[in-house]
């Protein structure tokens, strides 16, 4: 049995060895994966630039020479990296309106370093398949967007300009004895202009309004809004916050707004919106709830820029209060019980 | 027909035209709906407000002698398309209402004015128009409704709107005007079925089979 040892301490060291030349080979891809993957989030993940840049990492892989097609929206590009030999992986991947086709030129290799090299070679696919989606996701959501922001701003546009017409003609043209009615009637429509021509703008330029941070009243600025939407709400406790008064206008008449179009779809009862106001120094949170309301089904989606329930609405409404609230050094969040009503609470710094 | 003989047929009328017309002003945007308003009402036109199909809904079953109705085809919940819209004209046009659709519509012109003319819409005005072309279509509208009433009165002629594709042939075009015509006189007579055979010179078990192949029942109407 002794005469046995000298073989196993052999057998046994050869396998430490291997083990430990085959961990360090795995760590070097490992590494040389990473480097690839740092590269391309690096460059944006933009496959032409990544194209350009990626030779190197592939080089301390042992890889002989790259070369590559790129057809990118017509466009065509390609380039040969390192040396060209007989042993390569081909690929061709295509996307819509994008197409690479690379050769990845290697040496002959065997057991493990095919392995290695087959892995190494995968990812680095996977990643230039990665950048034509992430690009074709980009373009078609833009065009998408602006697609539906175009529809949106001209339906807005056109209603805000037929009412100025009107308005104008209507002043041009009073008949005797109906000076009183349409003056009463202006009064009505104004603010509703002015609020809508708001909201257009906002849109428009989806950046918080400009003008001085002043101390306004919550209960003042809710009830304003909650008037221009003939919608029934109850405040209990008030405060002043320090905010821009047309981005606290914004705020709630997103969130109003939100109510609102929950209900048209299910137009059996209005939104009736209880709000709580209470003083969380140096802070006033604001908690709303719609007490005919229901549970949100898409909590995850509910701040989600350009999503909305139905596909029916622009989608940028609570996402733009998000963004005022933050502006304002604020917080705005859902808190969304699975079988319980929604309630948005809303932290703003109160004013001194 | 031209503006002159409109006006006589106002003057043969003027006992109707005495009482305020009443239009139905179907807008989801509540300025715009309270300028028009404001302007047909200067125009001593009784005014009633919807915002959305289900409230135009209520309004015409409620008052079934609206002479016209100035839509918009955006409406809530999906207010930058015309569904809604188009779904108001249908329904006027399944529930036999007489009153005249004036759509005034900010989406898309060409696609949604075929759209509603095809669904049955007396006229399209496209966003922004001027107040006098809204007044003057609507003008139209009342006077269609008012003298369509006279004939049906006085006459006993029903209009029937009828969509037919040529390419259906007879058979088709006289089934959809049987169910119109079934529908218009069940609706007037409440549908008392033993009156509407006695209008329509038909048996009662003759209106039973319509009501089954038609699919009729009371709350249709």
């Amino acid at each position: 049995m002794a005469s046995l040892y000298p073989y196993l301490i052999l057998i046994g060291s050869s396998i430490l060895l291997a083990t430990t030349w085959l961990l360090g080979q795995a760590r070097r891809r490992a590494r040389i994966t990473n480097e690839l993957v740092s590269l391309n989030e690096g460059l944006g993940f933009d496959l032409p630039d990544f194209l350009r840049h990626c030779w190197e990492p592939l080089q301390k892989a042992g890889f002989k020479g790259i070369s590559w097609q790129l057809d990118w929206f017509g466009s065509s590009l390609s380039k040969t990296e390192g040396s060209e030999g007989d042993v390569f992986i081909h690929r061709k991947l295509e996307v819509d309106d994008i197409t690479l086709v690379v050769n990845l030129y290697d040496g002959k290799r065997r057991f493990e370093q095919r392995y290695f090299s087959t892995v190494l070679s995968e990812s680095f696919f996977l990643l230039l398949y990665t950048d034509m989606w992430v690009k074709l996701g980009t373009v078609q959501g833009a065009f998408a967007q602006t697609a539906k922001l175009s529809v949106f701003l001209q339906h807005d546009m056109k209603n805000i300009v037929q009412l100025i017409s009107l308005v104008s003609e209507q002043l041009e043209s009073t008949p005797v004895g109906k000076e009183e009615k349409l003056l009463n009637s202006l009064k009505t429509v104004m603010p509703t202009l002015h609020e809508r021509s708001e909201r257009f703008l906002s849109t428009l330029s989806r950046n918080a309004p400009t003008g001085d941070l002043k101390p306004v009243s919550l209960s003042d600025a809710l009830h304003k809004t909650a008037d221009i939407h003939d919608l029934k709400i109850s405040i209990r406790g008030n405060g002043q916050v320090l905010i821009n008064e047309q981005s606290l206008n914004s705020i709630c008449d997103n969130l109003f707004g939100n109510y609102i179009d929950q209900h048209r779809r299910d137009p059996q009862t209005g939104p009736s919106i209880e709000i709580h106001i209470q003083d969380k120094n140096p802070n006033l949170e604001i908690s709303i709830k719609d007490l005919n309301g229901k549970p949100c089904l898409w909590p995850e989606r509910l701040f989600e820029p350009f999503w909305s329930e139905k596909g029916d609405g622009l989608g940028i409404g609570l996402y733009h209060a998000r963004q005022l609230v933050r502006a304002a050094r604020g917080s705005l969040q859902a808190i969304t019980p699975e079988d319980d009503l929604m309630i948005f609470v809303i932290n703003l710094p109160k004013a001194v | 027909m031209s503006e002159e003989s409109l006006n006589k047929i106002a003057d043969s009328d003027s006992a109707e035209a005495e009482a305020p017309t009443r239009i139905l002003l179907v807008e989801d945007d509540p300025a715009l709906r309270m300028v028009l308003r404001n302007v047909l009402e200067i125009n001593d036109y009784l005014v009633q407000e919807a915002d959305s199909k289900a409230t135009a809904e209520i309004i015409l079953k409620s008052d079934p002698d609206i002479a016209a109705i100035v839509l918009d085809l955006g409406l809530p919940p999906s207010p930058h398309t015309t569904i809604e819209g188009l779904a108001v004209i249908k329904l006027v046009a399944a529930q036999l209402y007489r009153a005249k659709i004036v759509v005034l519509t900010g989406q898309d012109e060409e696609s949604s004015a075929l759209a509603a003319i095809k669904e049955g819409a007396f006229d399209f005005l496209s966003k922004p128009s001027r107040s006098e072309d809204i007044l003057n279509s609507v003008q139209r509208a009342v006077l269609f409704y008012q003298n369509e009433r006279t004939l049906e009165d006085e006459q006993g002629l029903t209009r029937l709107q009828i969509n037919a594709k040529v390419s259906d042939g007879l058979k088709a075009v006289r089934e959809e005007a049987e169910e119109k015509l079934v529908r218009h006189v069940l609706k007037d007579t409440e549908f008392n079925v033993y009156q509407s055979a006695a209008r329509l010179g038909l048996k009662r078990e003759s209106i039973y089979y319509f009501l089954k192949k038609f699919g009729i029942k009371r709350d249709d109407g």
